[in-house]
């Protein structure tokens, strides 16, 4: 690839050379130009850009300190409850505010299962959709979709929430959990009394949340594949399908994985949509009919009333626990990007 | 002139012209008034009543704005003792420990009374359900799970109980609603205090949770066969079958607001407005309810102090005929008289 379009720019450079006319306004521009642009000295330099320079640098490191601040002030909130339960709290599944004994794993496990639920439902539905609206559909048509997709991301939470407590989840509670039970109630993860709120309705919902993020996410990626690589594969005899797989989707994995990320982020941290739907109970379930609670969802509930300053500093701890979970989560997915871009590399 | 002339060239300038004289009007008319505004807030429960009243008092007093946050009663009495607020409210009085954290001495008023509801979805069945407090507690343990069990039926003989398991909604926010319910129910379910406790939040042994009484509403709503515990207010207002619950002198009651007036109406002297109803001996009393309370400091900054306890002055006695209209029960003569006797002891500084 490089090669060629070197030699293409060798080929024009000559040909300047070559052409006498070309050769004359090429001197022209040149002469105009100052020989040796001499670095600026300080004190030339305007005071706005000085002003601009100065005022990007603080406000990126206001960013800094601000996040920074945050973890220390809720690392300092949540303290008594780590000291007091120890690296218990973090593999306790009892949370009881009469007993005062707090621990946070039924709330690990709801916030990452709910949000495992979405990502199987959304990434191919919000891959496909990208590919959809760039590869396969018409101009027109993909204007309008992307707009209702955008549209789609724009609808506050709460709205989700609603739309899932009274359509989603009776839908579910006559229709498809009883034809679950009915078939499937052998697997651990169908079993269960057909409720409509639980983790099944909240994966549902988190899913249909984070489809516009992972969507317009993949199709500005696979936007910015040239067409020349979709051109080549179908010119070496791909199939429409075997182009995409290979020129779009291999070439755009990296960015994929960055949109998936993103959809993830929203996934763990809703709050108000989760909660409607969710059913709100503290234990640890591995049924999709069961009821369930989430890290950001127990604070939502619990804040404004704890009672003892134990359980304050367990919900603190909560939050200090879903900011190490966010972390570790986007940790991880870089490394996997990371490790594709590399294969990449290397595979050239 | 010029400036009009060109503010009205095209029609976007006249909307902002327009809307430049309306944000210039409201501005010097607040202005204009100087309304002092009195900051406040807890309770989520007697929240309906205080914005009712303060939106009330604007036409007895408007100088003066009461700005009521429904934060939650625990977050409520924090933000009074950390003095963010003005005055808090609470379902759950302050008690002597959390007194003492506050440095200086706190006045206690008993605002109205409000009642904890059973309400359930039974399609087929639209009478008032009779329950006692063992019942209940059996249902909220999950040891009663249909609805046509012999413990219901027998409470209940001449109504048809549909084949029905039964699915319990509690409350997963924090609230006093569920304090003074499991307070009720350690009192009269066997057991229930030692499995579960008291709290504003415990940890049931089954159901599912819902934010708020909305929450619980949607969910008992949605679900054939739900049973859940609510404000009386919110399930009147929504019109919802509630259970008559059988009170101290063994006779069923149905919520209403008269009957949560009689649950006071036994007590004939006050020694601690902090006074539990759940012992309520009189006849047609209902038997969940509570006072919910609002926390003022004994010693006030003067000019708003002032007009605060004009405003609760008010709220004590024109205002109780609101309170019924929206459903709390009106505080008894002698409470009354207690609580407007107590305001008086206030002192400005």
């Amino acid at each position: 690839m490089f090669l060629r379009y070197k030699r293409t720019c060798l080929a024009k450079i000559k040909a300047l050379d070559l052409n006498p006319k070309l050769r004359n306004q090429r001197d022209q521009t040149q002469s105009l130009s100052p020989k040796k642009p001499k670095p600026p000295k300080k004190s030339e330099i305007h005071f706005a850009d000085r002003a601009f320079y100065y005022g990007l640098k603080i406000t990126s490191w206001g960013i800094i300190f601000l996040l920074l601040s945050m973890v220390v002030l809720i690392f300092k909130m949540s303290w008594p409850a780590l000291h007091h339960f120890g690296f218990r709290f973090f593999f306790n599944t009892e949370w009881n505010s009469v007993t005062q004994e707090f621990g946070a794993l039924a709330l690990i496990h709801g916030t990452l299962f709910t949000s495992l639920g979405a990502l199987i439902l959304a990434v191919p539905v919000g891959v496909g959709v990208a590919l959809f609206l760039n590869e396969i559909a018409p101009r027109r048509l993909a204007h309008a979709l992307s707009f209702l997709i955008e549209t789609l991301a724009a609808i506050p939470s709460v709205v989700y929430g609603f739309w899932g407590l009274f359509v989603l989840v009776p839908w579910l509670r006559q229709s498809l959990q009883p034809w679950l039970v009915d078939h499937f109630s052998w697997m651990p993860l169908f079993k269960g009394y057909p409720l409509g709120v639980g983790i099944m309705a909240a994966s549902i919902v988190l899913a249909i949340m984070i489809v516009p993020t992972i969507a317009s996410t993949c199709r500005e990626v696979f936007r910015a594949i040239p067409q020349s690589h979709r051109e080549a594969a179908l010119a070496l005899g791909a199939t429409r399908w075997e182009m995409i797989c290979l020129a779009v989707l291999k070439a755009g994995m990296s960015g994929v994985i960055g949109g998936i990320i993103l959809g993830l982020g929203r996934a763990l941290g809703e709050t108000m949509a989760v909660t409607m739907v969710i059913g709100n109970r503290i234990e640890l379930n591995w049924s999709l009919l069961a009821p369930a609670q989430t890290m950001a969802s127990v604070l939502a509930n619990q804040y404004a009333e704890a009672d003892s300053d134990l359980h304050l500093s367990a919900l603190t701890g909560v939050g200090l626990t879903l900011f190490a979970v966010s972390i570790l989560v986007n940790g991880g997915a870089r490394f996997v990007v990371w490790r594709i871009e590399r294969k990449f590399r290397g595979a050239k | 002139m010029n400036v009009l002339r060109n503010l009205t060239r095209n029609r976007s300038r006249t909307l902002l012209g327009c809307l430049i004289v309306i944000f210039l009007s409201q501005y010097c008319l607040q202005g204009g008034a100087a309304t002092l505004s009195i900051t406040g807030g807890g309770s989520t429960f007697a929240a309906p009543l205080y914005s009712k009243w303060a939106a009330n008092y604007r036409m007895v007093d408007e100088s003066v704005e009461i700005n009521y946050q429904p934060t939650g009663s625990s977050a409520g009495v924090r933000q009074f003792v950390a003095e963010t607020t003005f005055f808090g409210a609470s379902d759950d009085p302050m008690k002597e420990n959390e007194i003492k954290q506050a440095k200086w001495p706190i006045l206690q008023i008993p605002t109205a009374i409000g009642a904890v509801v059973i309400t359930y979805n039974l399609p087929s069945v639209t009478v008032s359900l009779k329950m006692d407090g063992e019942l209940i507690g059996a249902i909220f343990s999950g040891q009663v799970t249909q609805w046509n069990d012999v413990r219901i039926q027998k409470l209940n003989p001449k109504v048809a109980l549909p084949n029905l398991p039964i699915t319990v909604a509690y409350r997963s926010d924090g609230s006093g609603t569920t304090a003074v319910f499991t307070e009720y129910l350690s009192l009269k379910a066997k057991d229930w205090k030692d499995k579960f406790g008291q709290g504003k939040s415990i940890k049931f042994a089954v159901g599912l949770g819902g934010k708020g009484n909305d929450g619980v509403l949607g969910l008992v709503r949605q679900n054939p066969g739900a049973i859940g515990y609510m404000e009386m207010t919110f399930a009147m207002a929504n019109k919802l079958t509630m259970a008559s619950i059988k009170n101290n002198n063994g006779i069923f009651v149905e919520p209403s607001v008269k009957a949560l007036t009689a649950a006071a109406s036994d007590i004939t002297k006050i020694k601690d407005m902090r006074v539990s109803l759940l012992g309520s001996l009189d006849k047609g009393s209902y038997p969940i309810s509570s006072f919910t309370y609002i926390l003022l400091r004994q010693k006030m900054q003067k000019e708003s102090g002032q007009k605060l306890i004009g405003f609760l002055n008010w709220a004590l006695n024109q205002g109780q005929t609101t309170a019924t209209e929206l459903h709390y029960g009106a505080l008894p003569k002698i409470f009354r008289e207690a609580a407007l006797k107590s305001l008086s002891t206030v002192k400005f500084e």
